[in-house]
C-alpha cells in the first residue's frame, strides 16, 4: 500500500470506465429492462421428467434430441415465443412467456413412438366381463360404413378397412366386442382371421370371450432357458409366425411364454392407456383404446423410418386419418410385410407409445411406402398426432412433473411486491448506516449505488447475452444481497475505527484497517460464493435465481469494496470533513469513543511517521 | 448512536467485557433450551408441507379475498364436474384466494380453471405438481446439505488450520438449522422449495458470521504463547467482544432487507417464495449471529483448552498474576504500536490491546510513557481479570 497516494484516483477512474463500458454495451443491446421470469410476467412452464424404455438409460444425446423435438412441437403449436431447455440429467423444461397454454401440456411430452408390429394373437377382449351391456345394434351401423370404405381400391385400402373396425368402436364404443361371438363379427368384414385358427397356437380363446372364462390350456411352464429369445427373430421369421401361427422351432419356448402372459393379461380401464414397456426388439402385449388386447411381434418398422406425416380427410369418409410416408428401408420392409400378409387375413398393428392405434388387415400389397392410420380421429386429434409424428418420436418417455400457469395478475403483484420489498429493504439499510456511521454512511450509500448499477448492467447483459431471466426468488436474492454487501463495508469501517482506537491517525488507520478487513471480507465472501454455488447446483430450477443472484452480488461486492469503497475512503480521509474528524463524519473522536486526542493525531506514545500528516 | 460507538470502544479495549467464553456452560444451556423449544415445534406442530411436496394442483385465483369469495371459489371448484377431492381454500395476501386440490390431470385442471374464471376471477394461475416432484427436491436438498457440510469442514480446516474450529463451526451450523426448522414448524408456514433453499442458505450465512469472529480470535491468539498478559481464553473472549459491535451491525443490516421481504411477502402476497424464503433466512441469520458468539467461539475455546500448550500458557499467566505488579510489560506492548503498524500487520492487535488502557486512562491521559504506563496498566485490568481468575484453571482441568 506504499503507493496509496496515487492509487485511489486511478482505481476509481478504472471502475468508472468499466461501469461506463458496461453501460455502453447495455445501450448497444438496446434492452433497458431485465428479462422477467414467468412468475413475474405470467406464462406457462412445463417440467417434463424423462424415463427410458431401454437398457441404455437416459443419455445426454437422447435428452438433447428430445429437447429439440419438444421445442419444435411447442413452436408448431402456435405460441408466440417459447424456450425449451434441459435441466440436470433427466428433465426438460418448456417455458412459454406471457401465455397460459394448459391445452398443449399433454401434447408436448407425448412420446409419439410409432412402430409397426405384426399381430400374433388377438384382438380379443382384454377386460373382465362385468358391467358392459351387449348393445347389439351399435356395431352394425359402424360396420356397414367400414365395409363401404373397404370397398375402395388402392394400396391403402387394407388399412382403411382395418381401421373401420376401429372407427366403429370409436363411435359405437364399448359394447362392441361383447356381442356374443361378436368379437368376430365386428371385425368380420376385415378380419377373416378370426374365422381361421387363431394366430396364437391356442392360449387365446380367440373370439372375444374374456380370459376369465376362457379355458386356457396352459402351455408348458418350462422357462425359456434353452430356446432362442424372440428378440433374435428376423422379419421373415416373424412373418412366418404370423401367417402360420407357430414360430420356428427354436423360438417355441419363448413364444409359449408370451402366449401365456398374453392369456393372463388384463387391459386397463376404459380411457386409460396401458402401461407397457414398448421396446422395439421385444414382443409386446398391449391393448387398443377399446380394451382389446393383442400379442404383437417385435417391431418390424420403427417410427424413425417415417419421413412425413400429415392429417387428412379421405374421400367419402367422415373420419380423419393420418397419412404416413416411409423412407426407403421402411418402404421395403413394409412391401415385404404387406405382400406376405395379403389375403391371409393376418393383421399388422400400428402402435403408438405402446398402444395399438389400429390393426388393419392387408388387402393388397403396399409398395410405395405410404400408409394410413385411422381410428376415431377428429380433425384436432389427427392434426395433433401428425404433428407429434412429424417432429419425430421422442427417444425417451416423459411424464409431466409439474405445470405452472401464471396469470398476469398474480405475476404483476409478485413483481410489485418484489420491487416494494427491495425499496423498503434498501431504505432500511441506508437509514441504519447513516444513523450509525453518519458521514461514512454516505460511503455506504454510494457503494450500494455502485453495486446496484453494476448488478443492473450485468443482469441486463446476461439477459441479452445468455437469456438470463429475473425471477421472484432472483429478486429476493438481490434484496438479501443488499445486507451482505453492506456487511463488507461494515467490516471495513469497524476495522478502520479499531485502528483509530488503537492510536493510529485516521489516514494510517484507513490503510491498516483495510489490510485487516481485506482478509476477512475475502474469507466471508468466499463462504458466500461457496454457498451460492452449492445452492445453485442443488436447487430446483424455480429457486435457482436466488442462488444465482447471491453469487453474482457476492462477486460484485468484492469488486465494489476493492475498487470503490476503499479508494473512496482513502480519498475522503484526505478531505477536511472526514480527515479532520468532523462531528458529522462518523469519524470524530467522540463518536469513536476515544478521548484525549483528535483523530488526526497519533495516540500518545506512538511514533509519528514522517510526512504522513 | 454515538453511545453505541463509545460502547464499541469500551468493548474494544476490554473496559466493558461480556464473558462469552468463560460462562459457556450458561450459553450452552440457553441454546439447549432454545433448540428444545424449537424442536418441540417439529413434534407438536410438524412441518406443513406445501403443494410441491404433497402433489396436487394449486390454483391462485385473483379475486378479492373475502369470506364470501372463498365460498364462491369453493363452490366453483366443487361444481366444476371434476373430482377435486376436498379442496382447501384460503385467502392469500391482499388480492388472491388459493385453492389446493388433489392431483388432477391437465384437462381436469383446465376445466377447474375455466369454471373459476366463469365465477368472476380475474385470472387463475395454476401450479400442477407431479407426484415425484417433492421427493426430487428433497433428495437434491439432502444431497446439497451433505456436499455443503463437507465443503464447510474443508473450507474451515483450510482457512483456520484447526479442526477444533471446524467442529465448533459445524456444531453452530447444526444449532442454527435446528432452531430455524423448529421455528418454521411453529410458524405454520408451508414448506416449499423456497423454504428448503432458505434452510440451505442459512448454512452459508451462519458460517459467514462464524468466519468473521474466528478470524479475530485467531488474530488475537496468534502469539498467545509469548504474550502473558492474557490467557488464550481471555484473548478469545476479547476477540468476541471486539467483534461484537461489528456482529451486531452486520446482523442488523443483513436482517433489515430480509425483514422487508418477510413483511411484504406475508402482507402483500400471502403465499409464494418470498415469505417462505424470508422467514427461513430471518430466523437462520439471527440464530447464526447468536451462535457465532455464544456457541461457536466458546466451543472452539473449550476444545482448545484441552491442549497442553494452552494449559501451560494459562498457568504461566496465572503465576505471573500471582506476582502482582511485577515485570508485567511485554515490550512489544508499546513499541510497534502505531509507529509501524502499517508495516507489520501481525502484531498490533495483541500489543494494541495491551497498550490501550493507559491511553484511555482519564486520570493521566498523557502520562510519560515508560514508567507511568507500566505502572498504571495493571490497575484497570486487574479488576475484570480478578473476576475471571480461576476460570482458566477450572476449565483446564
Amino acid at each position: 500500500m506504499a503507493t496509496n497516494q496515487t492509487r485511489p484516483g486511478r482505481t476509481l477512474a478504472i471502475l468508472g470506465i468499466v461501469a461506463a463500458l458496461l453501460l455502453g454495451l447495455v445501450a448497444l443491446g438496446g434492452e433497458w429492462s431485465p428479462r422477467l421470469g414467468l412468475d413475474l410476467q405470467g406464462g406457462t412452464r412445463i417440467t417434463l421428467q424423462a424415463a427410458t424404455t431401454d437398457s441404455e438409460g437416459i443419455t445426454s444425446e437422447k435428452l438433447a434430441q428430445a429437447q429439440e423435438i419438444i421445442s419444435a412441437r411447442v413452436n408448431g403449436s402456435g405460441v408466440a415465443s417459447s424456450e425449451t431447455s434441459t435441466r440436470g440429467a433427466d428433465q426438460i423444461i418448456v417455458e412459454i412467456p406471457g401465455e397460459r397454454r394448459g391445452d398443449i401440456v399433454d401434447q408436448v411430452g407425448r412420446t409419439a413412438q410409432l412402430r409397426f408390429r405384426l399381430v400374433w394373437a388377438g384382438p380379443v377382449q382384454g377386460q373382465p366381463l362385468p358391467e358392459q351391456q351387449p348393445g347389439g345394434g351399435g356395431q352394425d351401423g359402424q360396420n356397414g360404413q367400414g365395409g363401404g370404405q373397404d370397398g375402395q381400391g388402392g394400396g391403402q385400402d387394407g388399412q382403411g378397412g382395418g381401421q373401420n373396425g376401429q372407427d366403429g368402436q370409436g363411435g359405437g364404443a364399448p359394447d362392441l366386442p361383447q356381442t356374443g361371438g361378436g368379437g368376430n363379427s365386428v371385425f368380420g368384414a376385415d378380419l377373416p382371421a378370426d374365422t381361421g385358427p387363431t394366430p396364437a397356437d391356442d392360449p387365446t380363446p380367440g373370439n372375444g370371450s374374456s380370459p376369465a372364462n376362457g379355458p386356457t390350456p396352459d402351455p408348458p411352464e418350462t422357462p425359456a432357458d434353452d430356446g432362442a429369445p424372440l428378440a433374435d427373430m428376423t422379419v421373415q421369421e416373424m412373418l412366418q409366425t404370423t401367417t402360420t401361427g407357430t414360430p420356428p422351432q427354436q423360438y417355441a419356448e419363448a413364444y409359449a411364454q408370451q402366449s401365456q402372459q398374453f392369456a393372463a393379461y388384463t387391459c386397463p380401464d376404459e380411457g386409460t392407456s396401458a402401461e407397457v414397456a414398448d421396446e422395439a426388439a421385444q414382443p409386446l402385449i398391449t391393448c387398443d383404446s377399446d380394451g382389446l388386447k393383442y400379442l404383437l411381434s417385435p417391431a418390424v418398422i420403427e417410427g424413425t423410418s417415417l419421413t412425413d406425416a400429415s392429417a387428412g380427410l379421405p374421400q367419402a369418409s367422415p373420419n380423419w386419418v393420418v397419412n404416413l410416408e416411409l423412407d426407403g428401408a421402411g418402404t421395403d420392409v413394409f412391401d415385404d410385410v404387406t405382400t406376405e400378409l395379403v389375403s391371409t387375413g393376418r393383421l399388422f398393428a400400428i402402435v403408438l407409445d405402446g398402444q395399438v392405434l389400429s390393426a388393419p388387415e392387408v388387402t393388397s400389397p403396399i409398395t410405395n411406402g405410404q400408409a394410413q392410420i385411422s381410428g376415431g380421429f377428429t380433425q384436432e386429434t389427427a392434426t395433433d398426432l401428425s404433428t407429434s409424428l412429424q417432429y419425430g418420436a421422442l427417444p425417451l418417455t416423459f411424464t409431466v412433473n409439474g405445470v405452472t400457469l401464471a396469470g398476469p395478475s398474480l405475476a404483476g403483484s409478485q413483481l410489485a411486491a418484489g420491487i416494494l420489498a427491495g425499496i423498503v429493504g434498501l431504505a432500511l439499510v441506508v437509514v441504519y448506516c447513516l444513523l450509525y456511521y453518519r458521514g461514512l454512511g454516505i460511503v455506504v450509500v454510494a457503494s450500494l449505488g455502485v453495486a446496484a448499477l453494476l448488478t443492473y448492467e450485468i443482469v441486463i447483459l446476461l439477459a441479452t447475452g445468455v437469456g438470463f431471466t429475473l425471477t421472484l426468488p432472483g429478486i429476493a436474492g438481490l434484496i438479501v444481497a443488499v445486507g451482505i454487501t453492506a456487511d463488507s463495508f461494515i467490516i471495513f469501517f469497524e476495522r478502520l475505527r479499531d485502528e483509530v482506537r488503537e492510536g493510529k491517525s485516521l489516514r494510517l488507520a484507513v490503510e491498516a484497517g483495510w489490510k485487516r478487513a481485506r482478509a476477512t471480507i475475502l474469507a466471508a465472501d468466499a463462504v458466500s460464493l461457496l454457498a451460492a454455488v452449492v445452492l445453485y447446483t442443488f436447487a430446483i430450477d424455480e429457486i435457482r435465481g436466488f442462488a444465482f443472484a447471491l453469487g453474482l452480488t457476492t462477486v460484485i461486492d468484492v469488486v465494489v469494496v476493492f475498487c470503490f469503497t476503499k479508494p473512496l475512503v482513502t480519498v475522503l480521509a484526505r478531505t477536511t470533513f472526514f480527515g479532520q474528524g468532523h462531528k458529522l463524519s462518523g469519524l470524530d473522536a467522540a463518536h469513536l469513543g476515544i478521548e484525549g486526542r483528535k483523530v488526526t493525531e497519533l495516540a500518545h506514545g506512538a511514533r509519528r511517521p514522517q510526512g504522513v500528516i | 448512536m454515538s453511545r453505541m460507538s463509545t460502547f464499541g470502544q469500551h468493548l474494544y479495549t476490554g473496559r466493558v467485557s461480556f464473558d462469552f467464553v468463560g460462562r459457556r456452560m450458561l450459553w450452552y444451556s440457553v441454546s439447549a433450551l432454545i433448540v428444545v423449544a424449537a424442536a418441540t415445534g417439529l413434534f407438536f406442530r410438524e412441518l406443513n408441507p406445501g403443494i410441491e411436496f404433497k402433489g396436487g394442483v394449486e390454483f391462485t385465483v385473483t379475486i378479492s379475498p373475502t369470506e364470501a369469495n372463498v365460498e364462491v371459489v369453493r363452490d366453483a371448484v366443487l361444481e366444476s364436474g371434476v373430482d377435486a377431492g376436498d379442496p382447501i381454500v384460503t385467502t392469500s395476501g391482499s388480492d388472491a384466494v388459493v385453492v389446493q386440490t388433489q392431483p388432477l390431470d391437465q384437462d381436469e385442471a383446465n376445466q377447474v380453471t375455466s369454471e373459476l374464471e366463469a365465477v368472476g376471477a380475474n385470472d387463475v394461475s395454476q401450479e400442477r405438481i407431479g407426484p415425484t416432484f417433492g421427493a426430487q427436491i428433497l433428495n437434491k436438498a439432502l444431497l446439497g446439505l451433505g456436499v455443503f457440510l463437507g465443503l464447510v469442514v474443508l473450507f474451515i480446516w483450510a482457512y483456520f488450520r484447526e479442526w477444533k474450529m471446524s467442529v465448533a463451526a459445524i456444531v453452530a451450523l447444526l444449532h442454527d438449522v435446528l432452531i430455524t426448522v423448529g421455528i418454521y414448524a411453529w410458524s405454520g408456514f408451508e414448506v416449499s422449495p423456497a423454504t428448503v433453499t432458505g434452510f440451505l442458505t442459512i448454512l452459508g450465512f451462519s458460517l459467514y458470521d462464524t468466519v468473521v469472529v474466528f478470524d479475530k480470535v485467531r488474530e488475537n491468539t496468534r502469539s498467545y504463547t509469548t504474550n502473558l498478559s492474557r490467557t488464550y481464553e481471555e484473548q478469545a473472549n476479547l476477540a468476541v467482544n471486539q467483534t461484537l459491535v461489528r456482529s451486531i451491525n452486520t446482523t442488523v443490516t443483513a436482517l433489515l432487507p430480509v425483514l422487508a421481504l418477510l413483511i411484504v411477502g406475508t402482507v402483500v402476497l400471502g403465499t409464494g417464495p418470498l415469505k417462505d424464503l424470508a422467514l427461513a433466512l430471518f430466523v437462520g441469520m439471527a440464530a447464526g449471529a447468536y451462535s457465532s458468539i455464544f456457541i461457536a467461539t466458546p466451543l472452539a475455546v473449550h476444545l482448545k483448552l484441552r491442549e497442553p500448550a494452552v494449559k501451560a500458557q494459562a498457568a504461566r499467566v496465572a503465576a505471573r498474576r500471582g506476582r502482582a505488579g511485577a515485570p508485567a510489560t511485554p515490550p512489544p506492548g508499546v513499541e510497534p504500536d502505531g509507529a509501524d503498524g502499517a508495516a507489520s500487520p501481525v502484531e498490533p492487535v495483541t500489543t494494541g490491546v495491551g497498550s490501550a488502557p493507559p491511553r484511555r486512562d482519564q486520570a493521566a491521559p498523557r502520562t510519560p510513557r515508560p514508567a507511568g504506563a507500566t505502572g498504571r496498566r495493571t490497575q484497570p485490568q486487574n479488576k475484570p481479570r480478578s473476576q475471571r481468575r480461576g476460570q482458566p484453571g477450572r476449565s483446564g482441568r
